[in-house]
Formats: structure tokens, sequence, C-alpha cells
């Protein structure tokens, strides 16, 4: 039911930094009603072609990149605030990033929230072409 | 004595974060439709919630200053799932809360909604401070989980035992419907395939006059639990329909006698819809029968618009929230003095 809030269209892009690509990333909105610390965000999941990327090879922004965090560190983030309004980016560390040429890219995204036993999740999965 | 119209912006998420209105775009779209009064959440639309900055808070002051519509109720969570390994403890909960009474202190709400299933023995420990901020906190009772459920009777208990006005009700109209909603049916029916017989078994319970969650027996280890019968399960082909049957049991039609009970409590009511329709009713809930009850019973408070069917739009069609929650009001105004004893509405009632 947030399935529409998940994957930004045509928001995903490799990476380029210091003239080396180092992975993809793709733009994202909470698969919930409300802001809530990093810290509830229950996880996050690529996959790539039908294949799921490590869970550590992730990274994860709310506030433009200001402050990166992987998934485990963000368990113990809950100063920083993913806020309602604001899109996440979601980065892949891959060298090389995605192969030019269209792939099947779904992202899964999923928040513990305060009083519902399982988590709330989103995912889309689109056909990109990079 | 008079119902009072709101609208909780819980209803204009999408065009709010997605379309971009903004906090103000949003608050002043909801004055244009002669709303009086909004419901806010403050983790969805204040920026920083419980540790906004100055900044953000005079912004908002400014913005209700442009618009100025009464500040009915701030809509609060306790994040009692904040971290992945353990629940908070009571110290924390009431931490949390408290931090939250003093933001919406500062917002200038004299209301927290508090959701449900939240554990009652917050309440003595925050009540002081409500108190002294003039703030009442009461829980939401919902669909899936109104007066019967154990962790709501559970507040109800304390709540009369600590016998205050600073702490109450309020209650969602989605514990009044008569039919389940037809937006949610026809998501199931064409994002995941739910089986048609499933769905009229579902039907035809309301139909019944009676609702799913008291329809099916209980686990008595887990009330959120229900065993299915098997002229039911005998339907289930895939998840999805079991998924749909469980999802059923969230939306109730409790008898309106409750809110005789519980009318002294009663700090607020959220106006739950799904659909309103071309003819200008909601599908499922009938405003004009609780409506009726409210204003015989001289209820002098708000009922906020709560837009609940964003969540079953279908994927790629648009979400007309802003439509739904004009038309949602419009409905309320038609109904607003049904029941009374001068109104017209009463005399046309009185000929019937």
């Amino acid at each position: 039911m947030f399935d529409g809030y998940i994957f930004t269209e045509n928001s995903l892009a490799n990476v380029v930094e210091d003239g080396k690509t180092a992975g993809f990333q793709m733009r994202t909105r909470i698969p919930y009603y409300r802001g809530i610390p990093l810290s509830m965000v229950h996880d996050v999941e690529v996959e790539v072609d039908g294949e799921a990327v490590p869970r550590e090879d992730i990274r994860f922004t709310a506030d433009d990149g200001e402050h990166w965090f992987t998934l485990e560190e963000m368990e113990t983030v809950t100063f920083f605030r993913w806020e309602y309004a604001d899109e996440a980016t979601v980065r892949v560390l891959r060298e090389g990033g995605l192969a030019p040429g269209e792939h099947e890219v779904l992202l899964r995204v999923s928040a513990r929230v305060a009083y519902i036993p399982v988590p709330f999740s989103g995912e889309m999965k689109r056909t990109v072409t990079v | 004595m008079t119902i009072k119209k709101g609208v909780s912006l819980y209803s204009l998420q999408d065009a709010y974060g997605r379309g971009g209105l903004g906090l103000e775009g949003t608050v002043a779209a909801v004055e244009e439709m002669g709303t009086q009064g909004i419901e806010i959440l403050s983790d969805e639309m204040i920026r920083g919630a419980a540790r906004a900055s100055e900044e953000t808070l005079t912004e908002w002051e400014a913005i209700m200053e442009r618009h100025p519509l009464e500040r009915v109720s701030n809509d609060i969570f306790i994040n009692s799932s904040l971290y992945k390994n353990r629940w908070l403890t009571l110290e924390e909960q009431v931490e949390l809360l408290s931090a939250d009474l003093r933001l919406t202190h500062r917002l200038g709400f004299p209301l927290v909604r508090i959701v449900s299933q939240t554990d009652p023995a917050v309440i003595r420990p925050t009540l002081p401070l409500a108190e002294k901020l003039g703030i009442t906190m009461a829980v939401e009772v919902h669909a899936g989980m109104s007066f019967d459920h154990p962790m709501t009777e559970a507040w109800i208990k304390e709540m009369k035992e600590v016998d205050n006005p600073h702490v109450g009700l309020v209650v969602d109209f989605g514990i009044y419907c008569q039919r389940h909603p037809r937006v949610s049916t026809n998501y199931f029916r064409e994002t995941l395939g739910v089986n048609e017989d499933v769905i009229k078994y579902i039907d035809d319970i309301f139909a019944r006059g009676t609702d799913p969650r008291q329809f099916f027996p209980r686990n008595p280890e887990n009330p959120d639990d229900y065993l299915f019968p098997e002229e039911l399960t005998r339907h289930f082909r895939t998840f999805q329909d079991r998924f749909y049957a469980m999802m059923s049991t969230g939306y109730e039609n409790t008898p309106l006698d409750t809110l005789d009970e519980y009318l002294p409590y009663i700090k607020s009511f959220h106006g739950k819809f799904w659909e309103v329709t071309d003819e200008g009713e909601e599908y499922s809930i009938d405003y004009g029968r609780i409506f009726t009850r409210l204003n015989q019973l001289g209820f002098d408070g708000y009922v906020c618009s709560e837009y609940e069917g964003q969540r079953f739009v279908l994927p790629g069609e648009p979400i007309a929230d802003l439509e739904q929650v004009r038309r949602h009001q419009e409905l309320m105004e038609r109904h607003i003095s049904d029941g009374k004893d001068d109104g017209a509405d009463a005399a046309q009632n009185d000929g019937k």
C-alpha cells in the first residue's frame, strides 16, 4: 500500500567519484505516513536482475548526503530523522556501477512503526536503462 | 452545543509530500474548504518533531497567523520500537511522550491523540506535566482494536481510575462501518487478485449487521489472531486471500450505543472515510446516523476528516486527496445538524 512511494522514477544513476564509477544509487520516499529516526528503518533491500545486493554494500542518507550510514550503523541512529517530506538516497557500492544496458532493479524499504507488530514495507521494481 | 468540522492533515499527506504543497500550502488548502479546525501529526509535518528548531516553530506560528484555524489536536506516537533489539522501557516511553507534550504546547494544541495500543502505564507519570501545560491526552479508539480490545480496555480502566479531565478518548468513525470499504475491496481485487468468494464472504458478514472482528472466533491467547471458519478457509487459494480476511478485521460495526456510554470521555472524533461517492455520502459509514446520535447526546466538539482512501488508490492512478477531503467537508456540513431538536433536519427526520 506504500509501494507507490518507493523508488522514485528516473532517479537511478551510476555514481562517479574521483573519476571512477563507485556504484549506483536511487531515491525513495518513506513507506509510512510520518518521519522516523533512522533506527526505525528496519531494512533496505536491493535486487539487480533478480540477484540480491549484499546488505553490507548498501549506504543510506536521508539528508541529501550530509550523513551516510551503513544499514548496521543505522540501527543505533536515533538522532537523525528521515522526514516525511524528504526523499532518501540508497546507494549500492559496486565497482563499475551498473553496466550499460537494461536492468531490472527492485527496491524494498521497511519501517518498524510504533504500534504494528510487523514492519511496514513498500517495494517497487523498475526497468532501468543505464 | 454543536459539532464542528476539522481536517486532519493526515488526509493530505500525499499532496503535502509527493505533491509538494508543503505545510502552508496544505493548511491553506483546507482553510479554503471552509473548515474550522485542523489536526496535525507533528512527526509528519513539523521538521525535527520534538527537536524542531526555533526557526521551524516560528514559521509554524506565522503560518497559523496567516491561516487562523483552530488547533484541535496533535497526533503523536511513542516510538517504542526505536531499537531493533528491544522495546523501550516505560521510563523511556514517558520521556518521549513528555517531549511530545512540550512540543504540542509550543505548537498551540490543547490535545494530543495518543496512538492505539499505547501502554496506559504512561498516564500517571506524565499527568503532572500534561496538567501544567494544559494538554489533554486521549488514546485513539480505532477500528480493529476498539472498546473490547485488551489494550483499549486497559487504557479505559486507567482513565476511569485517574478520573482527570486531561485524560480521555479520541474515537475514530471507522468503528461504525456498516460495509467493507469498496475502494479497499477493489484494491485487493485488482492488485492482489483476491478471490471473489472471499470478498463476498466478508461483505455478507457486514450485511448481517455485524463485522468480521465480532464474527470470527478469536484466539484466547492473542486478541489480534482470528480463527477463520472452514467455510471461509476453503476459499483461500493464495496467501493474499487470507491477508484480505485478516485485514477485514480492521473495520468494525460497533453499536452506536457506545457513544452514549463513552461520550463524557470523548475529546474529539476522527471522521474516518475511504470514499465519498458521487452521491456525496461515505460508502461504508452512515454519517447521518452518527451525527444524529451525537447531536441528540449534545456533543460539543470537533469531527476531523481523516481520509484513508489514499492507501487503496490503484498503482499509477492519481491520489485525489484534496478532492475527497473537500467532498467530505461538504458531506459533514450537510449532516451537521442531523438530529438537532431545533433544526430543519430534525423536523424531516420526525416525519419519516
